[in-house]
């Protein structure tokens, strides 16, 4: 399944203040519409900062980049139109009820009356949070929160979906209800760019996959790609370590 | 516009969930006025209404001792004591009760001052009239008024006290010359002329008067000087909730998550703007309507705003505004909540002190004057005090809110470029 690239990444570099090797080193990566994207990698490969930059919230030091067809540089405003982000933190606010929480990213996303009402309601049911809808979210168990997190992300029901670590810290149910309701998503046509350390998840929910490590992606393809291409028929854990080493990780 | 209004639903949200931060955004503003208001409104009654206790030691009950005594107990200045314990104190005892703190002043007048006077007067006249010239005075023609002052008492009033002590004297000595000169004249000429006291005879007066424009006479009280000024200083301390509010914001995520939608990190702070815009002006029509009913209920003045309100309210918005474009300053560049809450709260004891919250800018040094006139508090100030005290109208004080404008505006753009840099280069 090769659709129209929706994002492209071309040479993308990037260097945080005060350091002198970069973040980011000449990246190239073209995301074909439709696919969930697994971008993995060990803490401090780079695959936040890549997102960051995708969703326009940090500007890259170098290099070319579309999302949706829109340059990053020149058309972020048309950019945050068609994607949704998921952030790795519960990015709500805490004294808000949970409806009041999708109302307000909704509305901000141009969602209004009864088609923002109706598509609260059919998030909240899918992911188990209607009992609680009223209550305000600082009151919410982790895999609460982290549901409602993901429902912000994609109430608007956006083109591209970015999501960073969207199941950490959650439990099994809620990482189950997560991952269907995703696979889902994806079903409607919506590309999934996703982040994660739990691997065996990657490897069940992503249709291609690229590894990153030291800000630089050392494999992509699907995961048969890319264990014909370290010639092994191992799990994606096993090709992982093999990869980025068994070296500790910042 | 759709996103403002929501983005205004839900800092509205967030605010109104916080009770103990809304009661203590508006609650603490209208302690601080009334606590500080009380506070210079009865510093100003002590003084007038004999509250600082003076301990005299007269031991000269002539003219100059009568005279000093009289004028102390007529000046309605101070509580005069003549005695310590019921008995009548030593030179040493008065000084060791001032020094112990009991009596802010001890005063001793020196026995037979008044008749040391009249000597050398009386020596003096004889040496005119005998066409001898007049020497400088030698030691034994000296009279000390030992003038004994509590450190803790401001040195105004000490200087206020030794001028008036000195007035005190120099009328009583001028009138025994002129005593003095009546006698000798008359016992030298065949025709006696009356008494020359012709300091009887006042022919100056002072008239005072408090001027405002539009030829009106305004009295001011302490109500009227202390409530702009502190409800100013109020205001601008919206900026530490404001500036952590905008950090807790950024720590959690939530703000980015906002950068990722369809709305700018302008629009995002025009809301906050709007809500705490409410804020503020709630905060100060509560402190005017606690100036007006609730003071002259706990013993203070009135307010008085019939006729101010559109002139006070503009300026009120005008401060409100400078006072939230510093806070999105300090929220942006701040990192985090310590580095926010130490920087405004100091920044903004240092803009009110040079704006002269605390002390009139008149009476500052000249650096500090100078500096006084880029202090939003100090235009804000003079706004208000020129309404309230000097009866202005809004076309004598617009320019102050302009100037308060344009520097929120600024706030609000060193703010825009800053996070724009910090998404650049970090």
């Amino acid at each position: 399944m090769n659709g129209k690239i929706t994002i492209q990444i071309q040479n993308l570099t990037k260097f945080y203040r005060g350091n002198t090797t970069p973040a980011i080193d000449k990246v190239n990566l073209d995301v074909h519409e439709g696919r969930i994207f697994g971008l993995l990698g060990p803490n401090g490969a780079g695959k936040t900062t890549i997102i960051r930059i995708l969703c326009g919230l940090l500007a890259p030091t170098d290099g070319e980049v579309t999302v949706g067809g829109y340059s990053l540089k020149h058309e972020l405003h048309k950019i945050r139109q068609i994607i949704g982000v998921v952030p790795q933190e519960i990015a709500l606010y805490p004294t808000l009820t949970a409806r009041e929480n999708l109302s307000v990213f909704g509305g901000i996303c141009g969602l209004k009356g009864n088609d923002l009402k109706k598509r609260m309601d059919k998030w909240l049911t899918l992911f188990g949070l209607v009992k609680s809808q009223h209550q305000q979210v600082g009151r919410f168990s982790g895999g609460m929160k982290r549901r409602l997190n993901l429902i912000a992300g994609l109430l608007h029901n956006p083109q591209i979906l970015f999501l960073d670590e969207p199941t950490v810290g959650v439990d099994v149910q809620s990482k189950y209800v997560i991952i269907e309701n995703l696979m889902e998503i994806n079903r409607t046509g919506t590309t999934i760019v996703y982040t994660s350390h739990y691997l065996e998840e990657a490897e069940n929910l992503c249709s291609y996959l690229a590894i990153i490590d030291e800000g630089r992606i050392i494999a992509q393809g699907t995961l048969n790609e890319i264990k014909k291409e370290n010639s092994t028929e191992s799990k994606l854990e096993d090709i992982f370590l093999q990869l980025t080493g068994k070296d500790l990780r910042d | 516009m759709r996103a403002i209004g929501k983005l205004v639903y839900k800092d509205f949200l967030i605010i109104i969930r916080d009770k103990g931060g809304l009661a203590m955004l508006f609650l603490m503003p209208m302690a601080l006025v009334l606590i500080m208001t009380s506070l210079q409104d009865n510093t100003f009654k002590a003084i007038n209404e004999s509250g600082i206790n003076l301990i005299l030691l007269n031991n000269d009950p002539d003219s100059l001792g009568s005279a000093i005594e009289q004028e102390i107990v007529r000046s309605n200045f101070f509580r005069v004591h003549y005695d310590i314990n019921g008995r009548r104190p030593s030179d040493q005892a008065v000084k060791e009760a001032v020094a112990s703190g009991r009596y802010q002043i001890g005063i001793v007048i020196p026995a037979l001052a008044t008749q040391r006077i009249r000597e050398r007067v009386q020596r003096n006249v004889m040496k005119i009239f005998s066409g001898d010239t007049v020497k400088t005075k030698d030691a034994r023609d000296s009279v000390n008024i030992m003038l004994y002052v509590d450190p803790a008492t401001k040195n105004s009033l000490r200087s206020t006290l030794q001028g008036s002590i000195r007035e005190y004297s120099t009328r009583v000595e001028s009138r025994i010359v002129l005593n003095e000169l009546t006698r000798e004249i008359n016992s030298r000429m065949m025709m006696p002329i009356t008494n020359l006291n012709l300091l009887k005879q006042e022919t100056v007066y002072y008239k005072e008067e408090y001027v405002a424009r539009g030829n009106k006479t305004v009295i001011p009280n302490s109500v009227q000087h202390n409530v702009p000024a502190w409800t100013l200083f109020a205001m601008f301390f919206i900026v530490i909730p404001f500036a952590s509010a905008m950090i807790k914001e950024r720590e959690d995520g939530s703000l980015d998550r906002l950068l990722t939608m369809p709305c700018s990190y302008a629009s995002i702070m025009v809301s906050k703007m709007l809500v705490y815009l409410v804020v503020c002006f709630l905060q100060f029509v509560l402190i005017l309507l606690m100036g007006v009913y609730l003071f002259p209920l706990v013993g203070l003045p009135s307010l008085v705003v019939v006729g101010r309100v559109l002139s006070l309210s503009v300026m009120a918005v005008a401060a409100a505004l400078a006072a939230i474009g510093y806070g999105i300053a300090v929220g942006t560049i701040a990192r985090t909540h310590q580095q926010a809450a130490i920087f405004a709260s100091i920044s903004v004891v240092i803009l009110a002190a040079v704006g002269g919250i605390w002390v009139p800018v008149f009476i500052m040094p000249p650096l500090l004057r100078e500096i006084s006139t880029v202090s939003p508090l100090n235009w804000g100030l003079n706004g208000f005090y020129d309404i309230l005290v000097r009866n202005a109208g809004l076309a004598d004080v617009i320019h102050y809110g302009i100037w308060m404008l344009f520097f929120s505006l600024g706030c609000l753009l060193i703010a825009l470029y800053y996070h724009r840099w910090r998404k650049e280069f970090n």
